[in-house]
């Protein structure tokens, strides 16, 4: 069989896949990308990131019409409500979306294989197509960016009817009138307060004391607050013994406390495995870290020093913009090219209903690295665009260091905190003290006031230094800040 | 039936039957059949979200012959009762509400559609293929994480323009005082089934999905709305045809039928499916 060479092969074509493959061609580099599907753009595409964050899109315009208007205009959702018109546009946004991928990558000159990719050895790939068909090729760089699925435990049944993982919720046809939850997670938190939202009994059930508990407990407490708001169950610290369809219409699911819940349909949301079915992972000669994932040092470099991992098959934080970055960043490190910014700085952002978003450290690393900090919050319910718009459930909080001086980390909860954190974020990467979020003004009436805010409710908590109180310079913003202590305007 | 068993050209029709056949069909002249009321009050009822298993068991017992079907279908091997289902209440709880929809909506299909006297052994082949599509529809879906609910009807109801076709020509043999010879009966059926069962979809008001099966299943990729439903359904259509008739259908045309590459499906992925040959048997058994 005739072998062929690349630079660069990339096996997938997610986020991780796709920014690798753009880096080395933008480097001068021969790059393939061999994807297993028909098109382009990985589950991120097709069976996670576009489609949820296009049925949440309805779900908060819903809600915020009933918040708006529902004392005049009562609106509830038909019973036989398909799901599919929740997301009638998913179609266009889904094309929209694989046609400028696949744009993207024609236009760096990266060749691609539609097919399934085989390690035969560490250089070495076979890739099967539907059709039976087989080629080889080789590569001077291999990158790994093959994504993840779902967990399966086998104490859950998953039949994809009755009892869906993420990569089937979305199939169902009507909304369910319940839905239990198994997990805590991004993925199951996120699911979990889209439905509440749409008027479905959501009972969320997990082992630990909160949802995403790589957040800040603070977020994650207010998360729940307003979930609970809208419907939901967070059932904590609970135990799920077993999960059953029983033949008729109820999936029963019964907790190591003796309670059980029934529900409609129930969402297994335990975590999610590397995706290297068929890779012949053993063939590539990687490690392997505990938990199964390709282990990878921070360059995303594997023990195997031409071979790459990106993405969620090395792990959490298993985000498409962290996997964007990795993927960016093995090329370069394999290139001898430029890092660029630490990892750290990649935001986290969760789109659940209410948002939330977090950059640089949080309360409690922050506390672990630096002993003593000073943090400033701003509660959206005090923020004049917060009332406008019906927002007041979010929360932004900057944590600045022992001095109150330096920005260290930004955590924000409320709609548009995915958004509202990219100032943030940039603050952090130019070195932005916190008097510069007092001594700059913000448009009047916008969520981005809350760095105001915080930033103000730090000056006003930092120790006093040789007798005089820190406080910044009010600057002339017609009066709109003339206190140091936020209140509700 | 497969595309090229029957060679329509190669068959001389007794022309006025054909001619009959198309005014019938064009004219809107085809009669075309109706399910019982029951049946549709079933299937809105089992789609409600407060409907108790009480409330179903009185509708259907309004219905003896129904409620007798079902009673004999709840007992087959398909549906493994732990013990003999002996009543309607009993059956509603251990099938639940959907399941006994989908047995309802079968039973009625194949006392009132799946019956042409005369003609019992073309029919009950028409029915365990369309059971069989419905069983194997489920699978497919469910490999592709795609609905599984809705697959079954697709499925099942995706050739209904067969029956109803049968049922028309034998109805026009019989007033022409002609036969039809079996093989030309067979290419009619062939040639216009799908438009025959798109004005029964019209008719009974179906949803796209299975509007869509029954019209684009031999021409999957120009199904407007649901494409991928009807692809299912075509994948299930081929490994139903292959279930019963492996000699002529075997597992190599499945193999290399274009369903495959156009659902993606690898070749380990097909043997997935051949593997699901025991429980869609079990399932076209039950509702035979």
């Amino acid at each position: 069989m005739h072998t062929v060479c690349y630079d660069i092969v990339v096996i997938g074509s997610g986020p991780a896949g796709q920014k690798a493959a753009i880096q080395g061609a933008k480097a001068g580099q021969r790059v393939l990308v061999i994807e297993q599907e028909p098109r382009v753009g990985g589950a991120c595409v097709h069976r996670g990131t576009i489609p949820s964050k296009t049925l949440r899109h309805s779900a908060l315009t819903l809600l915020n019409f009933k918040r708006h208007f529902g004392a005049i205009a009562p609106l509830t959702l038909r019973p036989d409500l398909e799901l599919a018109s929740l997301m009638s546009h998913l179609d266009h946004v889904v094309k929209a979306h694989e046609r400028y991928m696949a744009e993207q990558l024609a236009r760096n000159g990266i060749t691609q294989w539609h097919g399934r990719a085989r390690f035969l050895a560490p250089r070495m790939l076979e890739v099967l197509s539907p059709d039976g068909s087989c080629r080889r090729v080789t590569g001077e760089i291999i990158v790994i960016a093959t994504g993840s699925r779902p967990r399966a435990p086998k104490e859950i049944p998953v039949d994809h009817e009755h009892i869906l993982d993420s990569d089937s919720l979305l199939s169902i046809l009507y909304l369910p009138a319940s839905l239990t939850v198994l997990g805590a997670g991004v993925i199951a938190s996120e699911y979990a307060s889209i439905f509440a939202s749409l008027g479905v009994q959501v009972t969320m059930i997990d082992r630990s004391v909160r949802p995403v508990s790589f957040l800040d407990p603070e977020l994650a407490d207010c998360f729940v607050r307003g979930f609970e708001a809208n419907g939901g169950r967070f059932l904590a610290q609970q135990e799920v013994v077993d999960v059953t369809w029983d033949g008729a219409a109820t999936v029963v699911t019964t907790l190591k406390s003796g309670g059980v819940i029934r529900s409609e349909k129930l969402l297994c949301a335990l975590g999610r495995l590397p995706n290297f079915d068929g890779l012949n992972i053993t063939a590539a000669e990687v490690a392997l870290t505990e938990r199964g994932f390709i282990a990878v040092d921070a360059n995303c470099q594997t023990t195997i020093p031409h071979i790459y991992a990106v993405g969620d098959v090395i792990g959490p934080p298993s985000l498409a913009s962290c996997a964007m970055e990795q993927g960016r960043r093995a090329i370069r490190h394999a290139l001898g090219l430029a890092m660029g910014n630490p990892s750290e700085m990649i935001p986290v952002g969760i789109y659940t209903i209410p948002e939330m978003a977090s950059v640089g450290l949080n309360e409690h690393e922050a506390r672990q690295r630096y002993g003593e900090v000073v943090v400033g919050r701003a509660p959206f319910a005090e923020l004049a665009r917060g009332q406008i718009a019906g927002i007041t459930d979010g929360l932004l909080k900057l944590v600045a260091d022992t001095q109150g001086q330096h920005l260290l980390g930004i955590q924000i909860i409320g709609e548009g905190a995915t958004e509202l954190i990219h100032l943030g974020e940039i603050g952090l990467l130019a070195g932005c003290t916190i008097d510069a979020f007092v001594d700059h003004i913000f448009n009047f009436p916008t969520l981005a006031e809350a760095y105001r805010v915080a930033a103000l409710d730090i000056a006003k908590r930092r120790p006093a230094r040789a007798g005089v109180l820190s406080l910044p310079t009010e600057t002339g913003d017609h009066g709109r800040h003339d206190r140091l202590t936020p209140s509700p305007r | 039936m497969i595309e090229g068993l029957v060679n329509e050209e190669a068959i001389v029709l007794p022309e006025k039957i054909r001619a009959d056949l198309l005014a019938r069909i064009e004219g809107g002249h085809l009669e075309l059949p109706l399910l019982p009321n029951i049946v549709w009050e079933v299937m809105e009822l089992t789609a409600s979200d407060d409907v108790d298993a009480r409330q179903l068991s009185e509708l259907i017992h309004r219905d003896q012959a129904l409620a007798s079907h079902i009673l004999r279908v709840a007992n087959s091997p398909a549906y493994m009762p732990r013990m003999p289902i002996i009543s309607l209440h009993q059956a509603v709880n251990r099938l639940g509400t959907s399941v006994l929809g989908e047995i309802a909506f079968a039973i009625s299909l194949q006392t009132r559609v799946f019956d042409v006297e005369g003609y019992e052994h073309e029919i009950r082949a028409l029915w365990n293929h369309a059971v069989g599509t419905g069983a194997y529809a489920k699978e497919v879906a469910r490999l592709r994480r795609s609905n599984v609910e809705s697959a079954f009807l697709c499925g099942l109801l995706h050739d209904i323009g067969k029956p109803v076709l049968l049922q028309t020509l034998v109805d026009l043999q019989r007033t022409a005082e002609r036969t039809i010879e079996p093989a030309a009966m067979s290419a009619l059926m062939e040639a216009y089934h799908t438009q025959v069962g798109s004005l029964i979809a019209t008719q009974w008001a179906l949803p796209p999905h299975v509007t869509e099966s029954i019209t684009y299943h031999h021409d999957y990729l120009v199904a407007p709305m649901c494409t991928e439903a009807v692809m299912i359904t075509r994948l299930a259509d081929c490994l139903s045809y292959h279930l019963a008739m492996p000699e002529i259908f075997d597992e190599e045309s499945v193999r290399h039928h274009p369903i495959l590459t156009d659902l993606n499906f690898y070749p380990d992925d097909i043997e997935v499916l051949f593997a699901k040959r025991g429980i869609v048997g079990s399932v076209i058994e039950g509702l035979s």
